[in-house]
């Protein structure tokens, strides 16, 4: 069944899997990138917003907010996401006040499958930790990026930093600690 | 900072082996029932849970561009330039052709720094060949479509087109660099140093070399020769090395 290669690839997102994620990324950004540019956007644009609804896609399926129903349902997903985000974007006030035309939208071959009301990235916490992750320090960051992000060993952290499993192991409890400071941090 | 924002090393760590499916059955029947009955502890586990995903999100996003840059073709020149269209080619000659005869009035009419404007201008100017047109015919895609305009030297139809674009976004290196160097090869120099001057503002432009080049072109038409060699410092490229060195002979 084809439905084992969704799976597969969900399974692959689960687990942070860089080659999948990448080849997933490159396969579908043209299709986004050709509607955004069709609907008044431009390329960087495109980009940005195809990157938000990667994150998006990224943080539901982790969340086991996804459930492929057919062979091609992660990708219909992204570019839904896409879609969506393209749309509230024409419809906010920042682009209404830069944009003195309103396009009619290209209609689109697809039916919207996907019924997609709540991003988990709506989720404050999340938004929060994001945010303290860019000032927790370069140090923090690459550690905290090899050990959840890569899935790198303890060990391979501590060989590569010159230090012993127990204090990279260590460190890395103190790194949470400040994240989370920052985080629940009022500013 | 109330209670709950505290966590051991303990208690991060034994979450974050419930999360990771790393418990054995035993352990993990027993941390559930602690669950259920400890709200605190819910509250905890849904709080790293949601931590370890903001930390999952931004090491990815981190690596987007990279995705991005990745996939984005290089673009060969040299053998582009071999595929530069018959009708580029017959103007590049009529530029040529053009550019002796202002060298041959310039002897007689002109001051000698404006024959070396003229000159290296001539020489050194030949339009970036463009960037490949490969979208299917059924796609309508105004950038692409006034690219084939550029790469048939109908440079005025281009920029027609993709001043349109650039008026709703006028920070795009791309569409800069290419009405720089359209307005170029129209022989308005000034517009185009006004363009390829907002591609060098971009520093990681996939264009920026090539944009000093040609603005350097730009302000040689001009007679800035000062201008032209400060941004002919800034590009690395070989073409740009050459004409620097020519400017300075």
């Amino acid at each position: 069944m084809r439905i084992d290669s969704q799976l597969q690839l969900v399974n692959a997102i689960k687990s942070n899997d860089q080659l999948a994620l990448k080849e997933l990324y490159q396969k579908n950004y043209k299709k986004v990138e050709i509607y955004i540019i069709q609907n008044s956007g431009s390329m960087p644009q495109a980009k940005d917003i195809y990157q938000e609804a990667f994150l998006a896609m990224f943080q539901n399926v982790k969340a086991g907010k996804f459930t492929p129903t057919n062979e091609t349902a992660l990708q219909g997903y992204l570019y839904q996401i896409s879609k969506n985000k393209w749309r509230d974007y024409l419809r906010s006030a920042q682009f209404k006040k830069t944009a003195a035309f309103t396009d009619n939208f290209h209609q689109s071959d697809e039916a919207d499958i996907f019924e997609i009301d709540e991003y988990v990235e709506n989720d404050k916490r999340l938004d929060a930790t994001m945010n303290a992750f860019e000032r927790i320090g370069d140090e923090c960051k690459e550690l905290l990026t090899k050990f959840y992000f890569k899935k790198e060993s303890l060990r391979d952290i501590a060989n590569a930093l010159n230090l012993g499993e127990a204090s990279a192991r260590n460190k890395k409890y103190r790194c949470i600690q400040k994240l989370r400071e920052i985080a629940l941090s009022p500013n | 900072m109330d209670s709950n924002n505290n966590i051991t090393q303990e208690q991060l760590e034994t979450i974050e082996r419930y999360l990771n499916g790393s418990m054995n059955t035993v352990e993990l029947k027993e941390f559930e029932n602690k669950i259920a009955t400890n709200a605190d502890l819910k509250i905890l586990v849904e709080d790293v849970k949601m931590m370890l995903l903001g930390i999952e999100s931004s090491a990815l996003k981190a690596e987007l561009n990279n995705f991005h840059e990745e996939m984005n073709p290089v673009r060969n020149l040299s053998s582009e330039k071999t595929a530069t269209t018959k009708s580029l080619r017959s103007r590049f000659v009529q530029l040529s052709i053009a550019a002796s005869i202002v060298l041959a009035f310039g002897i007689y009419l002109f001051m000698n720094q404006e024959t070396t404007s003229e000159h290296l201008f001539a020489k050194h100017f030949t339009p970036d060949p463009g960037l490949p047109t490969t979208m299917s015919s059924t796609e309508e895609f105004d950038f692409y479509d006034a690219m084939v305009d550029y790469k048939r030297g109908n440079y005025a139809k281009a920029i027609e087109k993709w001043k349109v674009l650039q008026m709703k976004k006028n920070n795009n290196d791309t569409l800069n660099f290419y009405l720089g160097v359209s307005y170029l090869a129209e022989g308005n120099a000034e517009t185009a140093s006004k363009y390829l001057s907002e591609t060098t503002k971009q520093v990681n432009s996939i264009f920026i070399e090539d944009a000093y080049h040609f603005a350097a072109l730009a302000e040689i038409k001009q007679e800035n020769f000062e201008k032209a060699k400060q941004l002919l410092l800034k590009s690395k490229s070989d073409k740009s090395k050459i004409l620097l060195q020519e400017l300075t002979d």
